[in-house]
């Protein structure tokens, strides 16, 4: 009996330490100070923001140029020259249907995020800190989208040459 | 001396004539001249073209790389030049060569596209909020 409760008390002892202890580990962010370098530093991130929209157009650009030319000149004359030559390209169609459905999605996404880019650059984060930074997470949720998209293609033009493959073995 | 009736136009020949500026000025009774008419008509195509030009440029995103502006020459030697782009024949048998072919040109586009695009760490707190200017 003494031991149970012994174990009793050990295992919630724990419980509460590790949490305790997880939740101080933790260290949550202090917003006030965040406000406060914002504020503080303004010109500086704004300097930051805008060479990262520059880069994020440039890579979208280019992104998209690639994504037009894999459909162009690699998915459609394939699956031209498979079916001409009797080959079952049916799934290999739908793959590239989905390609470029998600590539359109693409495009829509990054015009949302180029919009909540130019959002945060119109608000003056010297006096609105607070506002800048619900902005900041807005945009940041937008560029994770568009982070999924290009996973989602990579991994769709994966899943085209592995058909590709089945399809001419 | 008789009195000559006056010359009435001849409808068939106005409706004749409606594609032409002469036509269009009988038409619609403009009362302009020919070539202010045909002024409007190539500024108008001109704004037609040049609307259609702009929606093409603003949906590839390229608008707001705005590639022509000097200060982005640098920018323009980064886009990537297409022209070297391997293509896959549509027409041909399907052989040992062309499954070649469409692996080496899908492994060429996936090159030029990397998988850590549009990462999170240029927005991150520690990088885009600069702490020093508070730190003693």
């Amino acid at each position: 009996m003494t031991h149970r409760n012994f174990g009793l008390a050990l295992v919630l002892f724990l419980t509460i330490g590790l949490t305790t202890g997880g939740l101080v580990g933790a260290a949550p962010v202090d917003l006030a100070q965040t406000y406060q370098n914002i504020a503080i530093d303004c010109p500086g991130i704004k300097t930051r923001l805008k060479q990262v929209k520059v880069s994020d157009d440039l890579t979208r650009v280019n992104y998209g140029q690639v994504y037009e030319l894999i459909i162009k000149d690699l998915f459609i004359p394939a699956n031209t020259r498979l079916v001409a030559n009797r080959f079952d390209a049916g799934r290999l169609v739908n793959l590239t249907a989905n390609f470029e459905v998600r590539l359109n999605s693409f495009r829509a996404d990054y015009q949302k995020y180029k919009l909540a880019m130019n959002a945060i650059n119109d608000i003056d984060c010297r006096t609105k800190p607070e506002l800048f930074y619900d902005k900041l997470q807005e945009v940041r949720t937008s560029r994770q989208v568009l982070r999924d998209h290009v996973a989602e293609l990579d991994r769709q033009t994966t899943d085209y040459l592995t058909e590709f493959r089945l399809v001419t073995q | 001396m008789d009195a000559k009736p006056p010359l009435e136009k001849d409808p068939t020949l106005i409706t004749n004539q409606i594609w032409s500026i002469d036509g269009l000025i009988d038409r619609f009774n403009l009362p302009f001249n020919r070539f202010f008419v045909f002024l409007s008509l190539a500024i108008l195509l001109a704004l037609v073209l040049g609307t259609v030009s702009l929606k093409v440029y603003d949906l590839s995103d390229a608008a707001s790389l705005d590639l022509s502006r000097p200060g982005y020459q640098k920018v323009q030697t980064e886009t990537n030049q297409s022209q070297d782009s391997p293509t896959i024949s549509p027409v041909g048998q399907i052989d040992d060569k062309f499954k070649s072919e469409v692996e080496s040109a899908a492994a060429y586009h996936r090159g030029l596209v990397g998988s850590n695009a549009f990462s999170d760490t240029p927005l991150l707190d520690e990088n885009l909020i600069d702490p020093q200017p508070l730190s003693p």
